[in-house]
């Protein structure tokens, strides 16, 4: 199982709030981890979160970051801490691709998300844990992705805990229902190509596979129907950038998803169960229904 | 009558009153399901219950003899093993309905999702709009009437029973085939859809199993 969410609503709204009620509506599809990918205002530069899991104090942590990217033509403001999480704001010429391996060489850290726009929280726990942790209720913008974990294919952690940032490409993450049987022959097609895989995690494999395709030209909805050809397996999954979100359905319809699309919003769940935490069913005049197999659709925000 | 109000508890709760009302009244009311699971399982006496919204996944599965009416969408596995009764689903049915029931009658208004009566045994599901893919699937007795069109293989590995179709066919399963109405048929859909008030008057088909998978070639004698 796991649980997916997504919602866009046409103008700013508490989407932080909304995501957190839709995923505790599904929380029994995926106890093990919790996380929200949000999209806020857009601001100057780039706004990075990070877990970190090792030994030092923040002060010496923050040091050895800077040391660390002393090389590059980088400036670092505004670190905020939440318990092992921390963000920090850049403004730089260089590529996401070097500033993320230059991060990845201090030890224990790890990159949750790089955007302008795009912030991810994820934590082992519930929709609620996640909420109070990261003080999501308060996040306003405009539409956002969300899951609940039930780990099949690879450990209980942080770093394997949804969602997951497109590496490499800011702004783009993705969250997904099920499982790819041919992930090792995808993902040695993509390390071939130069991409490197920080988990064991599958659900990895369709964020890498997105910012590929995203990055070689192709828009959201291409590469969703080019995903539905291209994978193996049972999934459900939804993407998210700036702009858009999206969603693929497998061959065989064996994983589970509703939509809800009102006038000025679209909701997406696994069940229906979490969309009427939020959105009520006696308003009438909505169009609700499941998608078929190999279904794709996007919305622009 | 009994009026339940499901607001903001869990379904364990909502089908502890549900079971409790079922011993005391012969119609309950539940209000704000908001699409939880598991409502109405296992209840066997002869109880109408209504349900004002949607409901979730396994709604009056395992039940025998209730009268179910859903003002609002049904989860996944509708009715799932239920033995007698009658279900309306006012709104539109999800995956898996009627998953292995083995009595009663199942009728949704609008379109049903993928797998429609997969492995259902006996009883009647009627659906007024479009069937999603493989619907049908593995299905081993009944009857399914799809008023609009069916998905892709459909009727796939169906061992015995029979799926008539008002729209079109977008694809057949394996073992499948298409055949000819008798009067039969012809009358059982006259009889049956009169009956619900449903038109049906269109062009029905009839899907049934060829027999070669799940069957010996050679019957014993």
């Amino acid at each position: 199982m796991c649980g997916i969410a997504g919602v866009i609503y046409k103008k700013p709204n508490l989407i932080g709030k909304t995501l957190c009620s839709m995923l505790a509506g599904i929380q029994h599809r995926g106890p093990d981890s919790t996380g929200v990918a949000l999209y806020g205002a857009q601001e100057d530069g780039l706004k990075i979160w990070l877990y970190y899991s090792g030994s030092v104090g923040r002060n010496e942590l923050i040091e050895e970051v800077k040391q660390s990217l002393k090389s590059l033509s980088v400036s670092i403001h505004d670190v905020l801490w939440k318990g092992d999480f921390f963000s920090i704001r850049v403004r730089m010429q260089e590529s996401i691709d070097i500033l993320c391996n230059k991060l990845e060489n201090v030890d224990g850290l790890h990159i949750i998300s790089v955007g302008s726009s795009l912030e991810i929280f994820k934590d082992e726990g519930f929709a609620e844990n996640i909420d109070e942790k990261f003080d999501l209720s308060g996040f306003i913008g405009t539409h956002g992705i969300g899951h609940t974990r039930l780990a099949t294919e690879s450990d209980v952690d942080v770093r394997r805990a949804h969602p997951f940032w497109a590496n490499g490409f800011a702004d783009v993450a993705i969250v997904h229902n099920g499982q790819l049987t041919n992930y090792y022959t995808l993902k040695r097609r993509l390390e071939r190509k130069g991409y490197r895989f920080r988990t064991d995690n599958d659900s990895e494999l369709i964020a890498v596979y997105v910012a590929d395709r995203l990055s070689s030209g192709d828009n959201l909805r291409q590469v969703l129907e080019q995903s539905v050809e291209d994978f193996d397996g049972t999934f459900s999954y939804l993407v998210s950038t700036p702009n858009e979100v999206g969603f693929a359905k497998d061959k065989l319809g064996a994983k589970p998803m509703a939509v809800l699309e009102g006038e000025d919003f679209v909701a997406i769940a696994s069940e229906e169960v979490a969309i009427r935490r939020v959105f009520s069913d006696k308003e009438k005049g909505n169009r609700y229904w499941e998608p078929a197999p190999k279904e794709v659709m996007t919305w622009l925000r | 009558m009994v009026e339940i109000d499901a607001s903001g508890k869990t379904s364990r709760q909502i089908n502890t009153e549900i079971k409790q009302a079922a011993c005391e009244a012969e119609e309950i009311l539940v209000l704000n399901p908001s699409a939880s699971h598991h409502l109405g399982v296992g209840i066997l006496k002869p109880v109408k219950i209504t349900y004002e919204g949607s409901v979730g996944y396994f709604c009056a599965g395992l039940s025998d003899g209730c009268d179910v009416v859903i003002n609002g969408n049904a989860g996944w596995c509708l009715g799932d093993n239920m033995m007698s009764g009658k279900i309306i689903v006012n709104g539109r049915g999800g995956s898996s309905l009627g998953p292995a029931m083995r009595g009663g009658t199942i009728i949704v208004r609008g379109d049903v999702g993928n797998r429609l009566g997969q492995v259902m045994k006996d009883g009647l599901i009627i659906v007024e709009g479009n069937a999603g893919f493989m619907a049908g699937f593995m299905m081993m007795g009944g009857k399914i009437i799809v008023m609009g069109d069916i998905g892709e293989r459909a009727g796939h590995w169906l061992i015995n029973g029979e799926i008539f179709v008002g729209g079109n066919i977008v694809g057949l399963g394996s073992d499948a085939q298409v055949e000819e109405l008798t009067d039969e048929d012809v009358n059982f859909l006259h009889r049956t859809l009169a009956q619900y008030g449903l038109e049906s008057n269109l062009p029905f088909k009839k899907i049934t199993s060829r027999k070669e998978l799940h069957h010996y070639s050679k019957k014993e004698s």
